[in-house]
């Protein structure tokens, strides 16, 4: 049998041009690849790209638009912050993409150049000799499982020890989070707290602490009369013109008035009627865009303001809304935009546990532009805000609590819109209502009584949810409806005075008029009730004090001398009613 | 799932990119006189017609990001306008169409096809480069045209989420890409991590210089899939996010967009699997660590050598995964023998222990992450708020979320108590599941598994073909080796006279 022939080694070659190529590709596309890398890091950290959607700036102008929604300057600065904020961050999108691309295929090439000098530099394996040694596969196990055993115990660790960063406030247990929300956790704040022990014996709001005309004092005087002094313990001159009522806490009155030049808070002693001080509200930082057009009938201090016995609230019909500490420092203030409103902005404030409540109603039903805001009334921070489906309006909204459930109801063209206070969700609503919603609403009996101008009383059950106009309207009343004041529901009756002076009472649940009496004079100040007696108090500041009873009786009647626009506030046996010259404190001398 | 709108209706593009590529490689010469081959044989074209395949995919690159230059534009209309208080009118914009649903279903197609023939050319065809060329087409169509999603790595949370959460409807697509590589891996090993993976792809692609990682190392780095996918599947079951995905390395590099963090990290895994192989899908991947699990147990197993081992040892080293184990075929011995029988039945009476610790830390750990659930953010965030008497600061919507849902803070709070209670139960069952996980990999160190061949761990095997040319067997199998060795060359200064 013939040898095969010997192998010998293959000769020598040059190393060829391909890894030439590679040697050369792999220093290209590594420098290329990492000075494409390091353009797209510099301009990550040079171009703050801010998405549009998070743009701290863009969101805190935007905060500050829904603040001041007319502010055109402001509107033009979002536009042009929005523009950039755009085109820089698509600008900075399609860098990354085109660098993206071109550092992907650099580095794919350094790869490849990479794979071909190390596949030509490869030299074969040659395996070890080595025995088959049970003892070194023992070695190498108990080494394995050493491993696994102390990742398992870093794992293990690593759980133990992880922490959220902070403490956690949130409860562990359901029992827990039953007494948190109970309260017993976190305290009332003590303004909350203040307001809460007070406003029953106070007079926070227009027309009283339910904001339903119902003093909860039974004591006041019949008559008065300013020309003899009959009960009047004090009148004082009104510096500040305005329409808006008289609140009281405590010892101090608060009104407000105002004209083009400068709307301000008065503060009086309710004990002397001195002035203890008057503050000008600050106007918008930027200033009106244009000059707000005030009706003269309106006036700038429609208003009536609001107190939680540790600031006073105002606003005004240019928009401007302030806190004022009871020395009269100014504690915040905000500008809402001058409303779009025809007869001027005239709804008054209200205070709700820690909140305010603005209603901010303007512009059309078809087009509307109406919101209902609530701020925290220690710092004004804005809490919720809702838009509403209604045009301009002029009445005030309550607050009513049934079945657990707290309402804060109010009117607007066409909706009688029923509102969660603590945080604005939309309980019921009901299409009863034309235009021209100056009377505030008012409730008893779990029925809300809205007054339509024109068109009707309308009482709605206020146990609903949704829309519940074919539902939930108990009944409609087209006699007697008032135009400016707003009625008054107690017990049986609901009595209701028109601008013109007709006094009518009808039953509460049914709507049926039981009888009506011509006063022969004109009204724009709300009734109240005071134990079972109604006052009124006409634009000549004629009074006129009623049984508020199932057939008419008169029972006194007082004279101020003065036109008065504004409703009385009733405390502590004394009434502040507020002329157009004068505020006067009514009651019984000692 | 997330949807691709920008790439909606674009399949031209990358049709055309994948036929173009696929042709280039078969045009590639088949020139005689050959520089030394690439370690899979490849050939390396001569510079001229390299420089022309350069120029053509330079050509092409330029369309397809002219392309993608005019995509952006039509990523304008994914952000809200801003509020016009005078009424402006915003004209009507129309919004990219969702993907269609027969393009969803092709995905899958493409997947069973690239399985299957993933399979055939680990088992049957047993080409590296075949097995090359199909991650390629599986990195240019799961990773960069798909854009990563959907993929297989997360669908084990769209599974647990479907199962835990009666508002939410697993999409059939989502359990195909879930079932069918699992399935796959049952039958036929991993063939899925093999080629059609993305990540494995890309991974598998950088790949130059393999380091051998010692094995301790990789035993220890080994838990870590398995904690990563329970911690996936438990914050996925209780509606907290799907962690997998946004801690997913590649999918910003194959989206060429992401956070910095999460780019670098991709980087510094490609970085790290120029020498390390796959080092996401051996230490990470937890979608990998239930294809072990099912590989483990597979009814057909990739070999190294197509017929017989001659125990020649050449393939050692050929695996940059350390998937090849050595032969075993004799117990240890009774000495040995009686020292891991003890430690394996004390091991056994601790498990219950390893589960109990692993459930209550596992349950600690839940709790104390819970701040990952949206509801449960929100609520701390709240009460801080009203303990530390400051408002949060609202920097992003998501913060605002109170105040716009009009959720009172009754609900929410107890929401968020019942998200973090439902983590602490899921914590229990992760941490035992980890703490009993580890107490039989420890029992299984005492084991003892017959093997008389050089062959790959079926668990850890990716099946992807580079260790079969390392077996003179499959050398001669190819034709590329004469059955007969060669005799050695004589010494230098012997006698080589034939003898009479």
């Amino acid at each position: 049998m013939s040898m095969p022939a010997p192998v010998s080694p293959p000769p020598a070659t040059r190393p060829p041009r391909s890894l030439d190529l590679a040697r050369s590709a792999i220093v290209v596309a590594g420098l290329f690849s990492a000075c494409v890398g390091v353009v797209l890091l510099a301009s990550h950290f040079r171009v703050p790209s801010e998405d549009p959607v998070k743009s701290v700036a863009l969101a805190e102008a935007k905060e500050r638009l829904r603040a001041n929604p007319t502010d055109e300057a402001l509107k033009q600065q979002i536009r042009a912050l929005d523009l950039q904020a755009r085109q820089t961050y698509f600008r900075h999108v399609r860098l990354n993409l085109v660098g993206g691309w071109l550092l992907v295929v650099g580095a794919g090439v350094f790869v490849w150049a990479a794979r071909e000098l190390r596949a030509a530099a490869e030299k074969p394996h040659l395996p070890k000799l080595q025995p088959d040694d049970a003892s070194r596969r023992a070695r190498v196990a108990a080494l394995g499982r050493r491993a696994v055993a102390a990742s398992g115990a870093v794992l293990l660790l690593a759980m133990l020890a992880w922490s959220p960063g902070g403490r956690s406030h949130l409860p562990a247990t359901s029992q827990e989070l039953e007494k948190l929300l109970a309260g017993a956790a976190p305290t009332v704040p003590p303004h909350v707290a203040a307001f809460l022990a007070g406003q029953m014996t106070n007079w926070p709001r227009f027309r009283g602490p339910l904001g339903t005309g119902v003093a909860l004092t039974t004591n006041a005087p019949l008559s008065w009369n300013v020309t003899n002094g009959q009960n009047v313990l004090w009148t004082a001159p009104v510096p500040a013109r305005g329409h808006s009522s008289p609140i009281v806490w405590g010892d101090r009155v608060f009104l407000t008035g105002g004209d083009a030049k400068a709307r301000e808070v008065m503060c009086f002693d309710a004990a002397s009627g001195a002035l203890l001080w008057q503050k000008t509200v600050p106007p918008p930082p930027a200033g009106f865009a244009k000059e707000p057009d005030v009706p003269e009938d309106t006036g700038w201090a429609a208003s009536t303001p609001a107190t939680d016995g540790t600031r006073v609230f105002a606003i005004f019909a240019t928009g401007e809304l302030a806190a004022l500490d009871f020395a009269g420092n100014v504690v915040w203030s905000k500008h809402l935009g001058v409303p779009q409103n025809m007869y001027g902005h005239s709804t008054s404030l209200l205070v709700w546990q820690d909140r305010l409540i603005v209603q901010f109603d303007q512009g059309d039903a078809d087009a509307p532009r109406s919101r209902l805001y609530a701020f925290d009334s220690a710092t004004g921070r804005e809490l919720w805000q809702q838009p509403r489906p209604v045009g301009a309006s002029w009445g005030t909204p309550v607050i009513m609590e049934l079945t657990n459930r707290v309402q804060l109801v109010a009117t607007g063209e066409p909706w009688l819109i029923a509102y969660d206070p603590a945080n604005g969700a939309e309980l019921w609503r009901a299409d009863c209502l034309g235009a021209d919603l100056a009377p505030s609403p008012v409730f008893e009996r779990g029925l809300v009584i809205a007054t339509s101008p024109g068109k009707h009383l309308v009482a709605v059950r206020a146990d609903g949810q949704g829309d519940v106009t074919k539902s939930h309207i108990a009944w409609a009343l087209e006699d007697g409806v008032p135009d400016i004041t707003s009625p008054l529901a107690r017990g049986d009756w609901l009595f209701t005075v028109t601008t013109a002076g007709t006094l009518q009472c009808a039953a509460l649940q049914t709507g049926r008029r039981v009888w009506e009496k011509d006063l022969d004079m004109d009204f724009n100040a709300s009734p109240t009730l005071v134990g079972d007696r109604l006052y009124l108090v006409s634009l000549k500041g004629v009074s006129i004090v009623v049984a508020a009873a199932g057939e008419f009786q008169e029972l006194a009647r007082g004279h101020l001398g003065e036109p008065v626009h504004a409703s009385p506030a009733f405390v502590g046996g004394r009434v502040f009613v507020r002329g157009t010259k004068h505020l006067f404190c009514l009651g019984e001398k000692p | 799932m997330k949807k691709t709108g920008v790439n909606a209706g674009r399949p031209g593009r990358d049709e055309r990119a994948s036929e173009v590529l696929n042709a280039k490689f078969e045009q590639l010469p088949q020139d005689t006189a050959q520089p030394p081959r690439g370690r899979f044989g490849l050939r390396v074209p001569s510079l001229p017609r390299l420089l022309a395949l350069g120029v053509r995919l330079g050509r092409l690159a330029a369309l397809g990001l002219g392309l993608l230059a005019l995509a952006s534009a039509s990523a304008e209309q994914r952000f809200p306008p801003p509020d016009f208080q005078s009424g402006h009118q915003l004209p009507v914009t129309t919004t990219p169409p969702a993907r269609a649903l027969w393009l969803q279903y092709a995905d899958v197609a493409v997947l069973v096809g690239a399985l299957a023939l993933a399979t055939w050319l680990a088992h049957k065809r047993r080409s590296r480069r075949a097995m090359l060329g199909l991650s390629l087409f599986s990195l240019l169509y799961f990773g960069f045209y798909r854009q990563g999603c959907i993929c297989a790595i997360g669908a084990p949370q769209n599974v647990a989420l479907a199962l835990f959460r009666d508002t939410y409807t697993v999409p059939l697509t989502a359990l195909a890409f879930f079932f069918l590589p699992l399935v796959t891996a049952l039958f036929f090993g991993r063939s899925f991590c093999a080629a059609v993976c993305p990540h494995g792809a890309i991974q598998d692609l950088v790949l130059v210089k393999p380091v051998t990682v010692p094995r301790w190392v990789e035993q220890a780095l080994g838990v870590v899939p398995y904690a990563f996918l329970g911690l996936g599947l438990l914050f996925a079951a209780t509606g907290s996010g799907f962690l997998i995905c946004r801690w997913d390395p590649f999918v910003p590099i194959f989206r060429l967009t992401g956070g910095l963090t999460i780019l670098l990290v991709g980087a510094a895994f490609l970085l790290v699997g120029l020498f390390v192989g796959r080092p996401y899908c051996r230490f990470l991947c937890p979608y990998g660590a239930l294809l072990k699990l099912a590989g483990k147990v597979s009814k057909w197993r990739v070999r190294i050598t197509p017929n017989l081992c001659t125990q020649c040892k050449l393939c050692e080293k050929a695996c940059p995964f350390g998937a090849i184990r050595e032969p075993s075929p004799e117990p240890p011995p009774g000495s040995l023998l009686r020292v891991e029988r003890r430690r394996f039945v004390a091991l056994l009476a601790l498990l219950p222990l390893l589960g109990l610790l692993g459930g209550w830390a596992g349950s600690r750990f839940a709790v104390a992450a819970s701040g990952v659930n949206a509801q449960v953010n929100l609520a701390e965030r709240h009460l801080a708020a009203k303990v530390g008497g400051t408002p949060p600061v609202l920097t992003k919507p998501e913060q605002a979320a109170l105040a716009r849902a009009q959720r009172t803070e009754r609900d929410l709070l107890t929401a968020a108590v019942a998200a973090r209670r439902q983590l602490g139960v899921g914590g229990w069952i992760l941490g035992g599941a980890l703490g009993l996980f580890l107490g039989a990999k420890l029992l299984g160190f005492s084991l003892w598994t017959r093997r008389t061949d050089w062959e790959p761990d079926a668990g850890d095997c990716v099946a992807c073909a580079r260790c079969f040319r390392s077996c003179p067997q499959e050398l001669i199998r190819l034709g590329l080796t004469p059955p007969e060795l060669p005799p050695a060359a004589a010494p230098v200064g012997a006698d080589t006279a034939p003898r009479k």
